[in-house]
């Protein structure tokens, strides 16, 4: 069983994921910092139950985004913006697209994927590792984050030439 | 050879591929225009959104359980020890008000123990932030 030092030693290096994946699901840094951190106390009052075979970081974030969603439940709000006053991301900015533009695309395809992706590109997770979050199989992640970039590219501003 | 499945594209980009099969993947894209054009896109798209996921990074400020017990003891320590030295030192200096020396220390532990205990997790970090946000 990991002790005090092992677990900060296992989750420090997760942190700054942790800290863009948690503000990506509940859309500001004092939420995602307070979300961070509810998730590294439950992380250490569920050591118990840890099972050292399954990886730790796909254990701690399937932690962590459970943390996130009861945030947005408990305040009754979501990181959307309506469609209809979406406003894609500057033509001259082709080449960049900053990441309050991607939460933006992001609210554009479904939850599925919008899911996935977050797991992948704010929270930097090994397929193996996104299908523990999610309790799917490897599989599905493969096929299902293809899915997603296909869908996530349709929204996003052609790079220019 | 096994015709390439459009998710392999993806798994071959984030080295998710076995090791043999993303050989015969590479294989095959070389010899299509159409699948290399895809992978390219693909890889494109990839770049744009890794870079964009990494300026949203940031570091979330943590307490970290067991942290404040192990400020709190050597904090102890160093107490005691400024205890001893002064009672020693009350037979080597003259005058010296050991009782109000004794007080001051008792005093310096009681505080130390009182912010050991706001700076429990939960407290210290959801009080901080209330205070930010007021």
């Amino acid at each position: 069983m990991l002790n005090a030092r092992a677990y900060e030693r296992e989750l420090k290096p997760l942190l700054n994921q942790a800290g863009a994946y948690a503000r990506s699901i509940v859309g500001n840094h004092h939420d995602a910092e307070d979300a961070v951190q509810q998730a590294a106390l439950r992380g250490w009052q569920s050591l118990v139950q840890y099972d050292h075979r399954r990886p730790f970081r796909g254990w701690w974030f399937a932690i962590l985004r459970n943390c996130c969603i009861d945030m947005l439940r408990r305040s009754a709000k979501r990181a959307t913006t309506p469609l209809g006053t979406y406003d894609p991301p500057d033509e001259r900015q082709g080449e960049q697209l900053d990441w309050q533009g991607l939460d933006q695309a992001l609210l554009l395809v479904s939850e599925a994927h919008r899911e996935i992706l977050r797991l992948k590109y704010f929270a930097e997770l090994s397929y193996q590792d996104i299908a523990e979050v999610l309790a799917i199989p490897r599989g599905t992640v493969m096929s299902r984050l293809h899915l997603a970039r296909k869908a996530l590219a349709a929204t996003l501003p052609k790079e220019e030439a | 050879m096994k015709p390439v499945e459009p998710e392999e594209l993806s798994a071959l980009l984030d080295g998710e591929l076995a090791a043999g099969r993303a050989q015969e993947v590479i294989r095959l894209i070389e010899a299509d225009p159409a699948l290399r054009q895809e992978y390219e896109a693909l890889g494109k798209l990839d770049a744009r959104l890794k870079e964009s996921a990494h300026r949203s990074a940031f570091s979330p400020s943590v307490a970290f359980p067991g942290q404040h017990d192990r400020q709190f003891w050597p904090s102890l320590a160093v107490g005691l020890l400024l205890m001893m030295m002064l009672r020693i030192a009350a037979k080597l200096i003259d005058p010296l008000p050991l009782a109000f020396g004794l007080n001051a220390i008792g005093f310096i532990l009681l505080l130390g123990f009182l912010l050991r205990l706001a700076g429990e997790p939960n407290v210290s970090t959801s009080l901080a932030r209330m205070a930010k946000r007021a």
